[in-house]
């Protein structure tokens, strides 16, 4: 028998033999179960009801009274219901366990995370006071896959459509705009002093010698975007 | 002069926001400029365009037009909120929902009883304006789209409301649409896209003004429901329009960074006057998005984040200070904090703070020479803030121990431990609880107090411990003035603590008894630095209309020197710069120097030698240095100004008397803006 399955069967009593039981469940729904046709291998009672079937073909079939018939049902719904029940204790077990394991996990995290500070990378801190992320350092060196974000106020959809309205008549497709790359470069070309559209931003800017390794590196102080012009 | 040591810091990647509305207050002079990452600052017009006060912003809040009422301050924004702005505490002081979604604009009628906003939902909401909040009133009639733009006429009867593809006239009595005036498209491609009517004005003789999308500025008869004249006046958007108070001229701004003036003028001694095309300004690169139109200047604000004001030719004096064109490009407000004794550096940023070790050099140079570098600064910490609220103020300890940053809601302390090369940062988790919030923030020199401008122009005393940082003393004014502390300048022998107010009054209060030791007479301007010499206890003031005080704190009057300069007088020159001086520090080498600065320039004061002739040049270092010895010393005068650093935010000495000049190119700034309209040039 399947016990989550149990199939609704409707059907008006014609042949006179045929015993037609109406149980209520437990809930709403009202089982008409047609003794005859449910298919009980396995079960105790339909081994048995198999076996009185096989030793006299030609009887009539044994007559059950409808107590029996109807504790039987209700036996078989109780078991069903009682599996489901289990089924979900089982997942809910599963489930608290898997966040147990998370908390653990992220808990050997932070240990493993906090264990000493690079000179030479920043570290970045969260000011938190309501979390266990407390004046914790974390150093970039072994920050490898974890990323770090502030959780934001949620923007509602109206503003947010708001300002996509306004992106898209400043920003869209026809709106026609260029770089600032091309602005500055239009500039030199059309200014007092007209210079070639490239070198506007000083990249050698702030070249830094490094005594030890005796040799020069170059890095500028600021982080300016920078694509040469063409055409 | 002086031979000076320079750590040039140009890794401060200070991004000023673009402006997003400006609104005008006549009767104050007042000009209230709201900026895309929500803050709003304050503009003293007449006191040589100081910049009084910021509100800071807050994410999520979003401001998309302001208005002032009498003396009040109000604005809406796309998170459907209109706020009323405290103007003493430098925040917001309620806000209102306005039920319709996101509020696009905002008008008071001429009365100033009644604000009208428009909204996202196709509503026109009355409010009325009371004495101390503002009360819903009722909705003018339900459109389909969104309301962009609204003006009320001056009699109060009507308002004009911008839409998509249209503009609707409304009875403001009854709540209906008395006409609705049909927006043309614009050609070509541009015709399957709707034409958004982004601003509008309603004059007194009943014709509205119209500025859209497809480029054009619109005349219409409000009476008949027709439009009188067109004018193309750009390929792109028309953002922003002003009309003058007497209605004889308006401005509209484009998004090539153009404003347009028309003017009401008859084209002939028989013809009837007309609206005009007049001048084109060029002044932006970018989108103009705000504009006003004061009596005798076109002011302009946009997405490159410039605020320019350009004086009318026909309404002030040619070639004198007042008619040159300004653009105001850096706050006021100093954003960088210096350890003296530790060399780091303190950047304020919206949301975040950087604290960076400055790098070292080796060997000595000649002037204007670069010098090897041994260490490259680094970032040592980025410290993110907690909370919305933006970051208002913050300051560096001079020991580098202690940091502290303030927002409207929370001031918070940290302790910085050093460890070698390793540094780490712990949050002070108990202090005062009435210290909510601080305009300004300063550490003593030595590292033991910290004084934070509080409410009422007091300032609030607390002390530093290793286990506890404990209240002191509040320190309070007998003016009775209202207006928040701006500046703090603690002596170095932690015996004074110099402080102003935006009611330009100077305060001296003495920190070994706590209490005020005496009050500089008051000055009309706004004191824009002060400091305290070190060895004399002179109080040096400068204001921002560029006159220099010094003050005896032992005799509590003007000194000498002081009464000598006034007499005389400042230079010309000195008084035509247009850019505050934002910082006064003192030589330990000599006391006769006072080295101050603004963002074109460094001057070294020698009180030793003569005042500058005003017939004489006043930057003469260049000649100077042409000169043999003996002339040099019959030519020198006592302002000695380099103008070799240029954008400069601010310049701080150490205290191995090297100094650090933190540039922020323009170049920089300006390579990092939001795109720009794409506009071919001949022969480029």
């Amino acid at each position: 028998m399947k016990p989550a399955v149990i199939k609704f069967l409707l059907k008006l009593p014609s042949p006179p033999s045929q015993v037609c039981l109406i149980v209520r469940a437990l809930e709403t729904c009202v089982v008409l179960i047609r003794i005859r046709q449910l298919n009980m291998a396995g079960d105790k009672n339909s081994a048995e009801l198999n076996l009185s079937l096989e030793q006299s073909d030609d009887e009539a079939p044994e007559e059950m009274n409808f107590e029996s018939a109807r504790n039987e049902a209700l036996r078989r719904v109780k078991s069903a219901l009682e599996t489901a029940k289990r089924e979900k204790e089982q997942l809910k077990e599963k489930r608290r366990k898997r966040q147990e394991l998370f908390q653990e996990q992220k808990v050997t995290l932070l240990l493993h995370l906090c264990t000493g500070i690079s000179p030479y990378a920043w570290a970045v801190f969260c000011d938190d006071d309501d979390d266990d992320l407390l004046n914790v350092c974390i150093p970039l060196s072994l920050m490898e896959t974890v990323t770090v974000t502030t959780a934001k106020q949620q923007m509602s959809y109206q503003q947010q459509a708001a300002q996509n309205f306004l992106h898209s008549r400043f920003y869209g497709p026809e709106s026609r705009r260029t770089t600032n790359n091309e602005l500055l470069s239009i500039q030199n070309k059309k200014g007092p002093n007209k210079q070639a559209a490239a070198q506007f931003v000083k990249k050698n800017w702030g070249k830094w010698h490094l005594r030890e390794q005796g040799e020069k590196s170059t890095t500028s102080g600021h982080k300016s975007e920078f694509k040469p012009v063409t055409g | 002069m002086g031979e000076f040591k320079v750590h040039r810091v140009r890794f401060f990647d200070y991004m000023p926001s673009g402006i997003r509305a400006l609104a005008f207050n006549r009767g104050t002079e007042r000009l209230a400029v709201a900026r895309d990452q929500g803050s709003v600052e304050l503009f003293n017009f007449p006191d040589n365009y100081c910049q009084e006060k910021v509100i800071p912003g807050r994410d999520g809040r979003s401001v998309e037009a302001l208005c002032w009422v009498g003396s009040r301050l109000f604005s809406v924004g796309l998170d459907g909120l209109i706020t009323e702005y405290d103007l003493d505490n430098l925040r917001p002081k309620y806000t209102v929902e306005a039920y319709g979604g996101p509020v696009w604009s905002i008008s008071c009628n001429l009365e100033g009883n009644l604000l009208a906003v428009g909204c996202e939902d196709g509503t026109v909401k009355i409010f009325e304006v009371l004495d101390d909040r503002i009360q819903f009133q009722r909705n003018l009639d339900r459109q389909k789209g969104r309301i962009i733009s609204v003006s009320w006429h001056p009699s109060g009867t009507k308002i004009a409301a911008g839409m998509m593809d249209m503009i609707r006239i409304f009875d403001a009595e009854t709540g209906h649409a008395i006409h609705r005036l049909l927006v043309e498209r614009g050609v070509g491609t541009a015709k399957n896209r709707e034409v958004v009517v982004w601003s509008l004005a309603y004059l007194s003789d009943n014709t509205i003004i119209s500025a859209d999308s497809a480029g054009k500025v619109q005349i219409w008869d409000g009476l008949t429901g027709t439009l009188i004249r067109s004018h193309y006046i750009t390929k792109w958007d028309v953002l922003a329009l002003s009309v003058a108070h007497d209605e004889s001229s308006l401005i509209a701004g484009t998004s090539e960074g153009t404003v347009v003036q028309f003017q009401f003028l008859s084209s002939g001694e028989q013809q009837d006057k007309e609206w005009i095309r007049t001048r084109t300004f060029k002044n932006h690169t970018h989108d103009v998005r705000a504009l006003v139109l004061t009596d005798i200047a076109v002011v302009s604000g946009g997405m490159d984040t410039q605020l320019v004001v350009r004086p009318l030719l026909d309404k002030v004096e040619k070639n004198t200070a007042e008619s040159a064109l300004r653009k105001i490009v850096f706050p006021f407000k100093s954003l960088v904090s210096c350890a003296k004794k530790a060399g780091l550096l303190l950047f304020q940023f919206p949301d975040h703070l950087e604290v960076w070790r400055l790098g070292e050099s080796e060997g000595y140079g000649k002037p204007g020479e670069c010098l090897l570098i041994k260490r490259k600064p680094e970032k040592l910490i980025h410290l993110k803030r907690k909370g919305e609220d933006h970051i208002c103020s913050s300051a560096l300890s001079p020991c580098g121990s202690w940091l502290a940053y303030s927002t409207t809601s929370s001031v918070r302390l940290y302790r910085l431990q050093h460890s070698g090369n390793n540094i780490s940062i712990s949050k002070v988790s108990k202090l005062p609880k009435f210290l909510c919030s601080a305009h300004q923030l300063c550490f003593s020199p030595d590292s033991t107090k910290l004084f934070a401008s509080s409410t009422q122009s007091s300032v609030i005393v607390i002390s530093l411990g290793q286990s506890e940082c404990k209240y002191v003393h509040t320190l309070a004014t007998k003016s009775g003035s209202r207006q928040p502390v701006h500046l703090l300048a603690p002596s170095e022998d932690g015996k004074w603590l110099a402080t102003a107010n935006t009611d330009c009054e100077v305060h001296v209060y003495n920190l070994n008894k706590l209490k005020l030791h005496c009050t500089v007479p008051v000055y009309g301007s706004c004191p824009t630095a002060i400091a305290i010499h070190p060895m004399t206890s002179n109080l040096v003031i400068v204001h921002a209309d560029k006159q220099v005080f010094e003050f005896s704190l032992g005799q509590k009057e003007y000194t000498e020197w002081s009464r000598k300069l006034q007499k005389q007088g400042l230079h010309p020159h000195w008084l035509e710069r247009d850019t505050p001086i934002s910082h006064i520090f003192f030589n330990p080498k000599n006391s006769n120097h006072i080295i101050m600065h603004d963002v074109y320039m460094l001057c070294v004061i020698d009180q030793s030698l003569p005042f500058p002739d005003p017939k004489t040049r006043l930057y003469n270092q260049m000649s100077l240095r042409g000169l043999p010895e003996a002339e040099r010393v019959r030519h020198s005068h006592a302002f000695k100004i380099c103008k070799s650093f240029q954008d400069v935010l601010s310049v701080i000495s150490l205290e191995d008397q090297s100094l650090v000049i933190v540039e922020r190119p323009l170049l920089d700034i300006m390579s990092q803006l939001p795109a720009p309209v794409l506009q071919k040039k001949f022969a480029t």
